[in-house]
């Protein structure tokens, strides 16, 4: 049934395919590169649960600024080898974090488990 | 809670990665505790006898009394040790009369894998992150493909172990299927460990969840099972008067 409903809301809110509608992460030099299903995850979710400028524990981001090629929204940019929470550790929290939520549940959920997302190419 | 969902894989794959991790530990270390606790109390029974070296434990050996005459002579341990080292001779002697000097071979190659075995899993980044993510303690992990290297070491060290077992007829006497059951159940999550990380079949989440339980009973089997000599060896020898221990280097029959 949901898959149905989200198959409907593709048809009608999309009006067209953008570039980050699949994202793809290299995954460094051991580790095969991450498909991150974007839309998907913009269909169940709010664009703020993920995308955040933090200030006093609050996320002010504004949505407009959510727009292709904007350089600051990019995990990377505030999350480098300087920050608390590097960009490795900025990705694998906030997609391992929210994946396990839903564990022992039968919610659908996303992959935990390093192979399920880094999928070595063979 | 649906009863259908209990039964459902991805239940059982979410219980092995998690209440099951925690499962597997609180066993581990009670066991561990009580086995020392148990080793302990049994300990006191007995009646306390140091043994001292002396004519009645004269070794009747050539070699073997020379060492100890030489000692005697020399008297080196009782000067001290900075004043006088021990004769070199003394030393060659002592490492050939042990195990490492009666079998190079395999002294290597056990301390390799005993090494690898406690020293790798602590290492290796899909555990380290796992914790990080849990507990949130970032620990010092080795590159992916120096671990993954290292748990083929590990897989080798086993395989000669096997082999041994198999093919060498003094060890293969003593040897029980049990020896086997649990020679596996040590390499098993190296095995599906290496497999997992090099994701050999398309099944990833079959293999990490072998991975898991093979860990898990693994770990869960230390306290109750010849595993255990990792806390029994050291504790026996502090404890128990014998020929193998520190402080009676004496033959004890
Ligand atoms: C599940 C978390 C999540 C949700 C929900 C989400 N995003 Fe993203 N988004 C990401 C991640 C991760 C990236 C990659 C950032 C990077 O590469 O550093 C990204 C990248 C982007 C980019 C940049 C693409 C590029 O290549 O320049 C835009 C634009 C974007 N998202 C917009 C949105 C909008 C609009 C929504 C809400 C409809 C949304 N996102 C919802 C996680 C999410
Ligand atoms: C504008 C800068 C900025 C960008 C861009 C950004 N972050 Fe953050 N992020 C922060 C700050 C600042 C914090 C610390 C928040 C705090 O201490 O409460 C944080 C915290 C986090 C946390 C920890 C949250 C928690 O609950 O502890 C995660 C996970 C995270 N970011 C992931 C991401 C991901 C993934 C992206 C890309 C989609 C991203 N961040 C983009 C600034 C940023
Ligand atoms: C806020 C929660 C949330 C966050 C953050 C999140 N996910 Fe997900 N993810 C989900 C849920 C829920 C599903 C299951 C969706 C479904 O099947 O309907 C999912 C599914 C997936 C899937 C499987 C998609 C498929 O085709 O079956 C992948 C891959 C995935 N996520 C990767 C990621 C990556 C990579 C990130 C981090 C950049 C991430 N997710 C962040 C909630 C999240
Ligand atoms: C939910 C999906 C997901 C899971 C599960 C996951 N990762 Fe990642 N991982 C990512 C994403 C996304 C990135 C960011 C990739 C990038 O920066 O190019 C990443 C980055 C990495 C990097 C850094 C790559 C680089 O650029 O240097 C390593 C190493 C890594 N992951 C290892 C692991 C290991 C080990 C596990 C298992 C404990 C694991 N990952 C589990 C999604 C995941
Ligand atoms: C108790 C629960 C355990 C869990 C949840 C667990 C989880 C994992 C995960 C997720 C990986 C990464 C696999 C990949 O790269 O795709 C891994 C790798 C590995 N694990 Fe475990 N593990 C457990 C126990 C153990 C134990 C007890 C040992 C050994 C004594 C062990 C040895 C290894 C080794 C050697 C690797 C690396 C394999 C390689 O990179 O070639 N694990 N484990
Ligand atoms: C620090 C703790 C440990 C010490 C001091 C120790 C010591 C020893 C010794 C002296 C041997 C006999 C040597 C030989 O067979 O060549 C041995 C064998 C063995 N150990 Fe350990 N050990 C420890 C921890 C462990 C652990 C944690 C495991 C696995 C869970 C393990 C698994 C094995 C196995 C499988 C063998 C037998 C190999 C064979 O089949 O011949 N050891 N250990």
């Amino acid at each position: 049934m949901k898959k149905i409903f989200v198959a409907l809301a593709c048809v009608v809110f999309v009006s067209g395919a953008y570039a980050y509608d699949e994202l793809e992460f290299s995954g460094g030099k051991n580790r095969g590169p991450v498909l991150f299903d974007h839309e998907l995850h913009m269909y169940d979710f709010d664009c703020l649960d993920c995308h955040h400028v933090m200030e006093n524990g609050e996320n002010i981001l504004d949505d407009a600024d959510l727009f292709e090629g904007n350089p600051d929204i990019l995990c990377a940019s505030c999350h480098d080898s300087q920050s608390e929470i590097d960009k490795t550790q900025a990705f694998h929290y906030q997609c391992m974090g929210c994946h396990n939520n839903y564990s022992l549940t039968s919610e659908p959920t996303g992959p935990t488990l390093c192979g399920e997302c880094h999928i070595l190419d063979k | 809670m649906a009863l259908s969902h209990i039964f459902s894989w991805t239940f059982i794959y979410d219980f092995i990665r998690g209440p099951m991790v925690w499962i597997s530990f609180i066993i581990f270390f009670c066991g561990v505790v009580f086995q020392v606790l148990r080793f302990m109390y049994l300990l006191k029974e007995q009646p306390v006898q140091k043994l001292e070296p002396g004519p009645g434990n004269i070794i009747h050996s050539q070699t073997v009394s020379h060492v100890k005459v030489d000692r005697v002579k020399t008297g080196w341990f009782k000067k001290g040790w900075f004043k006088k080292g021990p004769d070199k001779k003394d030393w060659m002697l002592w490492v050939k009369l042990s195990i490492a000097g009666v079998n190079p071979f395999m002294t290597i190659v056990t301390t390799i894998f005993h090494v690898l075995l406690i020293g790798v899993p602590v290492f290796v980044l899909g555990h380290n992150i796992l914790l990080d993510n849990a507990f949130g303690v970032s620990m010092v992990s080795l590159p992916e493909n120096v671990s993954d290297f290292l748990t083929g070491i590990v897989i080798f060290c086993t395989l000669i172990f096997l082999f041994r077992r198999l093919f060498l007829d003094r060890v293969k006497i003593i040897t029980s299927y049990a020896d086997y059951f649990f020679l596996s159940l040590a390499a098993a999550p190296f095995v599906t460990g290496y497999l997992a990380y090099h994701q050999v079949f398309s099944n990833y989440k079959l293999l990490i969840s072998l991975h898991m339980l093979s860990g898990e009973l693994m770990l869960m089997a230390v306290p109750f099972t010849k595993f255990m000599h990792m806390i029994y060896m050291i504790i026996v020898r502090f404890n128990v008067a014998g020929e193998y221990s520190f402080g009676n280097a004496t033959k004890n029959w």
